[in-house]
């Protein structure tokens, strides 16, 4: 076991304590904190995966009321109650989450406050059942397995045991094959489709997870405190629970319980000083607002990071031993894997592409060359199933071209013109998702660490591939942390592991030095000795010229040119489209 | 059946322009910082509550906010004037000149005892420039944030502000005299004539700012930082400056939507939250970008909410934000339509 | 001739990736100069360091006498260097004259005389723009764009006018009056620095020339010689001897040295 894993258990031991040593007043308090702590976790996943919500606390809701009411009207064990109520309230959250996932901009947090809001209205307004703003008591106390939970002391130790297991489980699914996929999900969703994930499946898994989360808060709540009222679970506690999640980092699920008990310690305490003083209730809430502000000033990244750079650094997982198996490509050279006939596409009044026609055949290494502007990055687009051309047709091993996510299990896998690489993970960690089309565990498996043979062998695909791009001696560090030309290597890597028949590069050389690049074509050339099939998009053309064995140069969205690196250097009309006409009365 | 439509669409038309000049300000802030800004409800909270005092006769606890953040603005900018004695007593000057005439121009208006539209005016003095000091405070330092900091930056803005407002005026609420007491049967309709008065302040509050975009070159220096913020740098454009306006402009915007709102619902310290929210979800339908589609969008909130109010007011708030889902679900279809 | 514009061993970088390498230039009053290379030579990179939205990593840059260093890009245009850049950032709903007057948003307090004065001044130079005057800019054609970004950074009254390709996406005969444009300009004594992918173009309007490779300076000189210099050839279509030579099979990947 090493230091950091001795430390989280140490602070969870005395997190598990600290009931049984606070006066009875505050017992409760530390419960209330343990439960916003798991809706921040929540919240924390969610914000990790792109979305903002201010809908949390009426999920809270959800779970609360599904089980206080039945338990209070039918006498029902409350366990079973609480188990039912967080399911209704996944099922629920499923169905929002299918509906607004979609949503983009500013329009997904528009539509979780709506949410947020009507449902806590539904708390208040329906009073028949809910009793309405001034809510319902004689709520049955939680019984786990016929054991009635009436101690205090006893219930915050449950609580935040289930707070302490769901972020080791976070954080067991973040070095897992999901957690990868969600590390992309905010910032690079052509990233993750490109690797095989279905992004908007895994959207709606992680709000539901994270609604989850909420409801079981809720519930433990209303079991708890006995009385159920709709205003702990309105808009407030959505503010409250973000304010948690982004104060304490969203980064990471330990954020969550940072913020959560940051939050929670610094509204008491300033309660208790400022009462201490003679001061005025009034002032702990511009105080808090205030720490607030400067907190955030000081720390825009929250406060975990903060805290974490002091730590010892997690432990790794095993990436020992055998990797996935990689497949033999044939030899023959005169099938034809990718066929472009007469692409045309236009954007409003601009014909970008026209009449292009291509064929890319088994273990061929092709440029796609052309001066700015001349259509190759829409071309790239339209292979690679970003864009949809509108003429013509792209066939991929002899069928049409499907959805972009469904390429790589195909065998077609990509490289980035903007470095697509998560910063904050390592090297191997990034590298591991070009596996995720090659294996199979899912959320569940993830979180509960059942995915340790297959989540291994990705591990040691990813090791492997560094070794071949000969970058094994940083595994371990932040991508974020290496140079731009290290970067495009890296993905180079990533893209070895899903095991591709095709490769398409988007100008793997721009920025790298000398020394870079020469790595980087010998990694081409060997990949081509396997067979590998290669479209390069680049503008270096002393690299084009030095590696490819066919070139096809585009200007202004049409076929110019196309042959070898000779022919091409000699054409006029490829000299002219470079260097420029020049002008009628120059010289 | 034609009186109610009628009562509906006029009760709804009015609280919709309220919402439109918090919308305009919460377009106006997010265009040029791209701040999503959670407290903008707060300076209708302060509007109201800044003219309840200046027509009771009493002096603004406002006054005292807005010379406190001189003084810390003055404390914070020190260092940078800190080899230049010129500018820093320019500087420093500027701020102890801002900070007297503000305290003698209220003391005047009370005195003179200023009708309600002058007392509008003077309290639109205290109030907007504490926007530009929110700016100094919270967005300035760290430009490049995002929007999820912004966010909670401005929700703590929002709870000192509010907790401000309960320091300064109590939990009670203040009664605001309307700019023209009074109403008309228009046919079956009673119409009060703050209706009017709303009406005709928010076109003169749009049309204002209209004309300043349109017609002064600061106004269309706004404009370009909003439309392009590159662009405006290339021309010598200080994104300072421009954030600055704009969230002053903003403030000014929403403290009058608060002096007009406060005749209808008395004021206090905790109405800026409710109906800061409203014009967000209005401004949000624009994608907090499109002027027009705001408005659009916060005569819908106006009218969803009279309409619920009269069918089922238990459950008033729960219809106007289911109903805003489904539209949000086209908004967002159109929008990247549109995008293609 | 004096020097306006000096610059000494400047390097930047977009994070670890390095742009611009370790370069010196300097440009004297009254002179032209262009920046040539292939697309991702670093040419913009430059013009945006000098412009001050990128931060340099290394080196010094001197203005009139002045470290620019800590500038920011608003400081740098009141100081006299203003640039038209390559995707123009033009503000769409605002009309030709409003960019025109905002191009001298600095210079605002000089009076409504001067700001007139000035503003003829750029018709004269580019008659197009008044017919258009009214327009928005963004349903103006390319090439009227083009010409509101050159008359947009001449209300500033540049000292040091930069032009980041301003032939991109132009038709040749559209192409042909911004330069003659540009022309004009330099023989007002106008001090320039021009960066294009069309190097005839380019060298039909500088003094001198410079050839830009992946961040570094491969080849320069008076303009009349670069156009006969076989090294801008190379520099856009690369010969690729380096490459294959490093190129023998499937042996293990050395690792890349560090920083070479």
């Amino acid at each position: 076991m090493n230091a950091r894993a001795m430390l989280a258990l140490a602070v969870s031991a005395v997190l598990l304590i600290v009931p049984w040593l606070l006066p009875s007043f505050y017992v409760g308090i530390f419960a209330y904190a343990g439960i916003y702590a798991l809706a921040a976790v929540g919240l924390v996943l969610l914000l990790q995966a792109g979305q903002i919500s201010l809908g949390q606390g009426a999920f809270m809701g959800l779970g609360a009321y599904g089980s206080a009411l039945v338990a209070r009207a039918y006498g029902v064990d409350t366990m079973v109650t609480l188990i039912g109520s967080v399911c209704a309230t996944a099922l629920i959250a499923a169905l929002i989450g299918f509906i607004t996932l979609r949503l983009r901009g500013h329009y997904l947090p528009l539509a979780t406050l709506a949410y947020g809001i009507a449902l806590a209205g539904v708390f208040t307004a329906w009073h028949e059942v809910t009793g309405g703003a001034s809510g319902l008591d004689k709520i049955p106390p939680l019984r786990l397995f016929g054991f009635e939970l009436l101690d205090d002391r006893l219930y915050t130790q449950l609580i935040w045991t289930i707070t302490l297991l769901t972020v080791l489980g976070l954080s067991r699914l973040r070095t897992s094959r999901t957690g990868r996929a969600i590390a992309t999900l905010e910032a690079h969703d052509g990233l993750a489709r490109a690797f095989g994930v279905d992004t908007t499946v895994l959207r709606v898994k992680v709000f539901v997870f994270s609604a989850v989360l909420a409801a079981l808060g809720g519930a433990l709540y209303v079991h708890l405190l006995r009385f159920v009222s709709p205003s702990p679970f309105a808009l407030l506690t959505s503010f409250k629970l973000l304010i948690m999640a982004v104060v304490g980092g969203p980064m990471s699920a330990a954020g969550g319980v940072v913020g959560a008990l940051a939050m929670e310690g610094a509204q008491w305490t300033l309660q208790d000083v400022l009462a201490r003083w003679g001061l005025s209730g009034n002032l702990e809430v511009i105080v808090f607002g205030l720490i607030l502000v400067v907190v955030l000033l000081k720390w825009p990244q929250g406060l975990w990071p903060a805290v974490e750079r002091w730590l010892p650094k997690p432990s790794l997982r095993s990436r020992e031993g055998d990797s996935l198996p990689r497949s033999t490509l044939s030899a023959n050279r005169d099938e034809v894997l990718l066929r472009l006939d007469d692409i045309g596409i236009r954007f409003g009044g601009l014909q970008a592409l026209k009449g292009v026609n291509m064929e890319l055949r088994r273990g061929e290494f092709v440029g796609l060359i052309g001066p700015n502007g001349a259509g190759k990055t829409t071309l790239f687009s339209i292979i690679s199933g970003l864009l949809r051309q509108t003429t013509g047709r792209v066939t991929l091993f002899g069928r049409p071209l499907t959805a972009d996510h469904t390429l790589i299990r195909q065998g077609m896998a990509r490289t980035f013109q903007h470095v697509q690489l998560m910063p904050d993970l390592s090297l191997i960690e990034n590298v591991a998702l070009g596996a995720y089309c090659r294996t199979r565990a899912g959320f569940i498996r993830g979180l509960l660490a059942l995915d340790g043979e297959e989540n291994r062998q990705a591990l040691a695909s990813a090791r492997a591939a560094l070794e071949r791009v000969g970058l094994a001696a940083e595994a371990d560090l932040a991508a974020g942390s290496l140079p731009l030309g290290k970067q495009r290597i890296v993905e180079i890597a990533r893209a070895l592991v899903a095991d591709p028949q095709i490769l398409l590069l988007d100008e793997p050389a721009a920025g790298l030095r000398f020394s870079e690049k020469l790595t980087l074509v010998r990694i081409l050339r060997q990949l081509q000795a396997e067979h590998v099939t290669i479209l390069l998009v680049e503008h270096d053309m002393e690299l084009v010229m030095g590696c490819v064995e066919r070139l096809v140069v585009l200007d202004r969205g049409r076929i110019i040119a196309a042959g070898s690196p000779q022919d091409v250097q000699a054409d006029p009309a490829v000299i002219a489209a470079y260097l420029g006409g020049g002008r009628d009365k120059a010289a | 059946m034609t009186d109610t439509v009628l009562f509906l669409l006029v009760d709804g038309l009015t609280n919709g322009l309220v919402y439109a000049l918090l919308a305009l300000s919460l377009v106006l802030v997010f265009t040029v910082t791209r701040v999503v800004n959670i407290a903008q409800g707060e300076y209708v909270m302060l509007g109201a509550l800044t003219l309840a005092d200046l027509l009771q006769g009493r002096m603004p606890g406002t006054l005292y906010l807005l010379i406190g953040g001189l003084v810390l603005c003055a404390v914070l900018d020190a260092g940078r004037w800190r080899r230049d004695w010129r500018r820093a007593s320019l500087y420093t000057g500027g701020l102890i000149v801002a900070g007297v005439a503000a305290l003698a121009v209220t003391r005047g208006a009370l005195a003179l005892q200023l009708p309600v539209i002058g007392m509008m005016a003077v309290a639109l003095l205290l109030v907007a420039p504490l926007g530009a000091l929110i700016y100094r405070f919270t967005v300035h330092p760290i430009p490049n944030a995002s929007t999820i900091v912004f966010v909670i930056i401005s929700v703590g803005v929002s709870m000192s502000v509010q907790g401000l407002g309960l320091l300064i005026w109590g939990a009670n609420p203040y009664p605001v005299d309307p700019i023209a007491a009074g109403g008309v049967m228009m046919g079956p309709v009673f119409i009060p004539y703050q209706s009017f008065a709303i009406l005709i302040t928010a076109l003169l509050a749009m049309g204002g700012l209209y004309l300043f975009s349109e017609f002064t070159l600061i106004g269309k220096a706004l404009q370009a930082s909003a439309m392009n913020r590159l662009g405006a740098q290339f021309c010598g454009i200080p994104v300072n400056l421009t954030g600055a306006l704009a969230f002053l402009l903003a403030a000014a915007f929403s403290a009058v939507s608060g002096m007009l709102l406060a005749p209808l619902i008395t004021a206090n310290y905790e109405m800026g939250f409710m109906v800061g929210l409203k014009g967000f979800v209005g401004g949000a339908m624009g994608g907090l970008i499109d002027y027009p589609l705001s408005l659009l969008g916060v005569m819908i909130v106006g009218g969803l909410e009279s309409t619920s109010a009269y069918v089922a007011s238990a459950y008033r708030d729960v219809l106007v934000f289911s109903l805003l889902i489904p539209i949000l679900l086209w908004r967002n279809t159109r929008a990247r339509a549109e995008a293609r | 001739m004096t020097k306006l514009l000096e610059i000494a061993n400047l390097t930047v970088g977009y994070g670890e990736a390095i742009a611009i390498d370790d370069i010196s230039f300097s440009v004297a009053r009254g002179e032209f100069v262009t920046f040539i290379g292939p697309n991702g030579a670093g040419k913009t990179t430059l013009l945006n360091s000098l412009m001050g939205v990128l931060q340099q990593t290394s080196g010094t840059v001197t203005f009139g006498g002045e470290d620019l260093k800590a500038l920011k890009p608003e400081a740098r245009v009141a100081r006299g260097i203003v640039i038209v850049p390559e995707r123009r950032e033009l503000f769409p709903g605002l009309s030709v004259e409003d960019h025109l007057r905002l191009g001298a948003f600095l210079r605002r307090h000089e009076g409504r005389a001067k700001m007139a004065a000035a503003l003829e001044r750029i018709y004269a130079l580019l008659p197009k723009l008044k017919e258009r005057r009214k327009q928005l800019a963004g349903t103006l054609s390319g090439g009227e764009q083009q010409m509101v970004a050159v008359g947009r950074a001449l209300m500033a009254e540049p000292q040091l006018l930069m032009l980041d390709e301003p032939s991109t996406g132009l038709a040749p005969r559209i192409t042909e009056e911004i330069f003659e444009a540009i022309d004009r300009l330099k023989a007002t004594g106008m001090t320039g620095i021009i960066v294009e992918q069309n190097a005839h173009l380019a060298l039909s309007v500088a003094d001198r020339g410079f050839v830009l490779e992946v961040g570094n300076v491969v080849a320069s000189g008076g303009a009349e010689s670069l156009r006969q210099d076989p090294r801008v050839l190379a520099a856009y279509l690369g010969a690729g001897d380096r490459y294959r030579e490093a190129m023998t099979g499937t042996e293990t990947i050395p690792r890349a040295e560090e920083e070479g």
